[in-house]
């Protein structure tokens, strides 16, 4: 079990995205005609609260991480070549990674069922034919 | 232990007369055992202690030598045991499960206990009678050893950000074998637990989607087994469930693919185990002895995350301290769990070759 590496680990965003659903899905329920059970609530916020949170200590840990680097060159000058950050774009691209990742898991996964769903239809087809045959 | 369970959770006695109800006695437990004498009678009489009592306690002493079928038979409970040995734990439950008379049937481990009112909990959701089976949260009994406070973290992780979520859109990856209560009518429609696989918990799930069936969570249910204390034990049960997994993979796929949530769990569930394993172990050493020595932080990066809900559930439980003290054991675990995963894929989806001896956890 894993909450996912930054830039390649799938299975926090799964969950993050899962969350923001489940906001989603409880808020327009309703205007499909299904009522949002008011007991369900209580537990959305608390996976949010712990969504947002979550999102924070990536942030704050990034900051940490810099803060750290930028004491340590200041004592160490010699450590000056391990502690090039990446650029901001680099860094924007690597958060988006997991999600964008995700995407592509879940089309070929969903191109792989059209492919079977096709295959098993084309193949009922033949039985259906060779057994009209004479 | 018993007296014990009363001191860890003073539940009062007045809720067995709440239960005294048409609903009493519906349920039938099965304890699957083998050489469980240090155990089992601490498994029987939680049972024993519920507030929401089963109608009767099957233990089957899968041809123990250690004397498990005498300390069970002592507390009163009924003891099955088969001519030979099933060879694994589906092959004990399944042996009893012809012999049940009740509506619904729990499978708990022999090395497990339970909180005082957690058969109540788990009977209010499958109550329901679309639901086939419910599962309870699972913490490690003992909490001492580095592998025990790994595991602690991992079940704290995962029973209280990814299970409750998959609850909610109504596919629980999987009902835990080690406590989980199920109708007996349907459990007995697709045959039992099935030994086709190492991970006959999971099987049983899927097999349960694949047929129209809904599975539940309850948090409220909570369940205390024995971790691995050691190294040895703990690669026999991650050996297993790994197989297992891939085994309920290869088993499974086409009905998975179906169910989009389902499909989406288990997806990046392989995809975190190969991708994410493949980097800790190779990709992560190598950038970090040829790049920058930073890249070690890969190692612990996450930590912080997963220490969000983890020490929530801390705060919650009052064991934050604790919770704090065990974390650093996480990453340590989940290496283990990446090595042994990434070997049980390789086996098990490219070579083809299939583990089928059960070997014990603990």
């Amino acid at each position: 079990m894993s909450a996912g590496l930054p830039a390649t680990g799938v299975g926090g965003a799964l969950y993050l995205l899962l969350v923001v659903w489940m906001v989603l899905r409880e808020l327009t329920g309703p205007a499909k005609g299904n009522h949002s059970a008011r007991s369900r609530w209580p537990f959305i916020g608390k996976m949010v609260a712990i969504s947002l949170v979550m999102v924070v200590v990536v942030l704050g840990e990034r900051l940490l991480i810099q803060g750290v680097l930028k004491v340590a060159v200041e004592h160490m000058p010699g450590l000056a070549i391990y502690a090039t950050l990446p650029s901001g774009s680099f860094v924007l691209l690597m958060a988006a990674m997991p999600f964008i990742l995700l995407l592509l898991l879940m089309t070929c996964l969903h191109v792989l069922r059209l492919a079977l769903a096709s295959k098993s239809e084309a193949s009922r087809d033949d039985l259906a034919n060779a057994s009209q045959s004479p | 232990m018993s007296e014990m369970m009363r001191v860890l959770y003073p539940v009062s006695h007045h809720k067995k007369a709440i239960f005294g109800g048409p609903d009493d006695r519906q349920i039938t437990v099965i304890v699957p055992a083998h050489n469980e004498a240090a155990s089992v009678a601490d498994t029987i009489n939680s049972l024993l202690d519920q507030t929401l009592p089963p109608a009767k306690i099957i233990v089957v002493d899968d041809c123990s030598t250690d004397g498990t079928g005498d300390i069970a038979r002592a507390l009163g409970v009924t003891v099955l045991r088969p001519d030979k040995n099933t060879g694994s734990k589906a092959g004990a439950q399944t042996y009893a499960l012809s012999l049940i008379d009740t509506e619904f049937t729990i499978a708990i481990d022999a090395d497990s206990i339970l909180a005082p009112d957690a058969i109540q909990n788990l009977f209010q959701a499958i109550r329901n009678s679309d639901v086939a089976a419910a599962s309870g949260y699972v913490l490690p009994r003992y909490v001492k050893s580095l592998w025990e406070r790994g595991r602690y973290i991992e079940y704290l992780f995962a029973f209280s950000f990814f299970k409750p979520i998959q609850d909610h859109f109504e596919r629980p990856l999987i009902s835990s074998g080690c406590f989980s209560i199920y109708r007996t009518d349907v459990l007995r429609e697709i045959g039992g637990w099935s030994n086709r696989t190492l991970a006959e918990d999971m099987d049983l799930t899927w097999t349960l989607y694949a047929t129209g069936h809904k599975v539940r969570f309850v948090p409220e249910a909570v369940c205390y087994p024995i971790e691995p204390h050691n190294f040895h034990f703990l690669r026999c049960q991650l050996r297993r469930w790994s197989h297992g997994f891939n085994q309920n993979v290869i088993l499974h796929w086409r009905n998975v693919l179906e169910q989009p949530f389902l499909r989406a769990t288990v997806a990046v569930l392989l995809w975190d185990a190969i991708v994410t394993g493949a980097l800790m172990l190779f990709a992560l050493p190598l950038l970090s002895i040829l790049v920058n020595p930073l890249f070690v932080l890969g190692y612990v990066i996450d930590l912080p995350i997963i220490a969000v809900p983890v020490l929530v559930e801390g705060l919650r439980r009052r064991e934050f301290g604790h919770v704090l003290l065990s974390l650093p054991a996480y990453p340590v675990l989940r290496m283990v769990n990446t090595t042994i995963m990434l070997q049980a894929i390789w086996l098990e989806l490219v070579r083809k070759q299939s583990l089928r001896v059960y070997e014990k956890g603990h």
